[in-house]
């Protein structure tokens, strides 16, 4: 490990416990070392220990006094108040964060209700003018139709779309629907049973799985 | 013992490790053994002075320090001499002996 010396503060703080453990290791050898040296006197190893460890004095205190000058005096009330206050700064960005977050999506949903109002303001408008896209409905195979004529009610039929995709309109015969729209369907009508009545009101209504 | 005196001990006490470590890379014990020898039993340095003195040379970078293997085979802590510790040296020896002068001067007037 490199020296306590070289290590920044923050290093220090996160590196307490194995500088701790080096001061320990460090007063322990000198410990070690007045023993040896009190045995070779002709003590005992447990009584030239305890010799040593008399001699050595306070060694507790001696190594919190050591921790403290390799430390920068950070006892556990300094790294309790350097945490707090990381996690206070933490706290604070992500509220930043957290902020911002929503701001963004409260724009987006501001735009997606713009979008939406824009939107039905078109469909209002083109219902004004009588195009509403919702009833162009494609008339299709299997699709029942009603058709209606106020003039000429012997016209009124109720038929299913062929596979060929024709119903059977009287006078007329087989006449083609599918793949028109219901208004491209009732102008194709009114046109062709015009050459057979005076005057024709052909209104088709459409009745699909989709519709119904 | 007055506040004073612990003061110019401490102060003497970085001058001697500066000194002993001068002549070599040691550890903790080595230097206190080496300060009682030079001094013929004088000084006896004790260990409650010695590391905190020693952590507190090397906190202002006067001493480096490195773990190594000791004589006796243990893993120990050496401090050697920086060059910044080598200027410091010399500034304290210089100090030394301009206070050791003066205090001659007074004590013995009569050779001044």
């Amino acid at each position: 490990m490199r020296s306590p010396a070289d290590l920044g503060f923050w290093r220090r703080l996160g590196k307490t416990e194995a500088i701790t453990a080096e001061v320990r290791a460090e007063l322990e050898h000198h410990l070690a070392r007045a023993t040896e040296d009190l045995v070779a006197t002709g003590l005992a190893p447990e009584v030239a220990r305890a010799e040593a460890r008399r001699r050595f004095g306070d060694l507790e205190r001696i190594e919190h006094d050591c921790l403290q000058i390799q430390t920068g005096g950070l006892t556990m009330l300094h790294r309790i108040h350097a945490g707090a206050t990381l996690l206070l700064f933490l706290s604070v960005l992500f509220l930043l964060y957290d902020g911002r977050m929503r701001a963004a999506r409260s724009e987006a949903l501001a735009q997606q209700f713009r979008q939406e109002a824009e939107l039905a303001m078109h469909r209002a408008e083109e219902a004004r003018r009588g195009r509403n896209p919702v009833e162009s409905i494609v008339i299709r195979v299997g699709d029942r139709l009603e058709l209606v004529d106020f003039v000429n009610p012997d016209l009124n039929v109720s038929e299913e779309v062929a596979a060929d995709g024709k119903i059977l309109v009287p006078d007329l015969g087989w006449f083609a629907v599918a793949g028109l729209t219901r208004e491209e369907a009732e102008a194709a009508l009114s046109e062709a049973l015009g050459a057979y009545f005076v005057s024709v009101d052909v209104k088709l209504k459409v009745h699909s799985e989709e519709s119904d | 013992m007055s506040d004073e005196r612990r003061e110019l001990l401490r102060g003497t006490l970085d001058l001697l490790v500066l000194k002993v470590v001068a002549g070599g890379a040691a550890h903790g014990y080595t230097i206190a053994r080496r300060i009682q020898e030079r001094s013929e039993g004088v000084l006896q340095v004790e260990e409650g002075s010695l590391y905190p003195a020693l952590h507190r040379l090397e906190q202002r970078r006067w001493l480096e320090a490195e773990w190594g293997i000791s004589e006796a085979g243990r893993r120990a802590k050496f401090y050697r001499l920086s060059r910044s510790g080598r200027r410091e040296l010399a500034a304290q020896e210089r100090g030394w002996e301009k206070m050791s002068a003066a205090i001659g001067r007074v004590l013995r007037p009569a050779e001044a």
